[in-house]
């Protein structure tokens, strides 16, 4: 890994859960778990934005 | 319903992996190049190759080739122009930080690949040094993570394009919904092609095959429909022979089922 690459993955995978632990002062685990919820949230906004470009290009269902 | 189903997309999103990365940017890259905005689909490409997974850059040949040539309402001189200036800029903040952190300059992207791809550097083995694995391993492993819509993806180019030609479909659409099918099928075949092998180096294009997966689907749903309207033609025919007005049951257009080629299956 290099320098930036990792200070790029530590900051998309880190920082939800130094919020929640440093904001909303969760423990450790419930970070981990609301860093994966985001993730996820992340992806969910990406795919939605895919299907959504299919349905306007082909007129799909 | 193939994102939301299958057990794979849903695992690799939080997976906290530069795979994962590249998988949200082909999904944002995609949807952006389907929508005709060329300098929003190169920038996400741009992340995707330069800062997630630089393999993935395959992913994009047939849609970089396709917004290359002007069509679909991108022009050649953005292209080349958002491609230039996002690469620039993603480049530029990586060599200048490594530049930073280790006194000398270096691209992170092309020591992954000459590293993994051509072995140069370590002992010469490349990726492989981390193991090897069959060619069917990717269709196994595809099998968990997909379950019945691998199927359906693997089907995928022959239905697109056998049902679209049958059907008359314009060319454009039926080479857009090429477009989209193929890199999910090709990403398949391509890394079942290489030694090593891992779960996660299918990430990238995941969004892609549940697409995929989905056409196949609405052109299966499509023949069904098709089928079932020609049983009840000949039952109408028969019942109009028999003095039984049929009405419009037989010969109805069904109005609903719009397959990815964009034809109905009347």
């Amino acid at each position: 890994m290099y320098a930036f690459r990792s200070w790029l993955y530590i900051g998309i995978n880190s920082a939800p859960s130094y919020l929640a632990v440093h904001v909303l002062g969760l423990d450790k685990l419930a970070a981990l778990r609301l860093t994966q919820i985001v993730l996820v949230l992340v992806a969910t906004a990406a795919d939605t934005a895919l299907v959504s470009a299919i349905r306007h290009r082909f007129g799909w269902r | 319903m193939a994102l939301l189903l299958a057990a794979g997309p849903t695992h690799a999103s939080p997976a906290l992996l530069p795979s994962s990365f590249s998988m949200y940017c082909v999904a944002w890259s995609y949807a952006e190049w389907l929508r005709g905005r060329t300098a929003a689909s190169i920038t996400a490409g741009a992340l995707a190759v330069l800062l997630g997974w630089p393999f993935c850059a395959l992913l994009f040949v047939p849609m970089g080739l396709h917004m290359l040539v002007g069509a679909g309402g991108h022009s050649t001189f953005n292209v080349l122009a958002a491609g230039a200036g996002a690469s620039a800029a993603i480049l530029g903040a990586s060599v200048a930080v490594d530049w930073f952190m280790y006194g000398k300059p270096l691209l992170a992207v092309v020591n992954i690949i000459l590293y993994n791809a051509l072995g140069v550097g370590g002992d010469g083995q490349g990726s492989d040094l981390y193991g090897v694995e069959p060619p069917e391993w990717y269709l196994l492993n595809c099998l968990l993570n997909f379950g019945l819509w691998l199927p359906l993806l693997l089907m995928s180019p022959v239905l697109v394009l056998g049902r679209g030609i049958v059907r008359g479909a314009e060319g454009g659409r039926i080479m857009w919904a090429m477009l989209l099918v193929l890199p999910a099928v090709g990403w398949l075949v391509f890394m079942s092609g290489r030694a090593h092998k891992e779960e996660r180096f299918l990430f990238p294009a995941y969004p892609l095959m549940a697409a995929a997966a989905g056409a196949s689907l609405a052109e299966v749903w499509s023949l069904i429909e098709y089928s079932l309207d020609g049983c009840v033609a000949v039952t109408g025919q028969a019942g109009e022979a028999h003095g039984v007005d049929a009405g419009n049951n037989g010969m109805k257009k069904h109005d609903g089922a719009t397959s990815l080629d964009g034809t109905s299956g009347e």
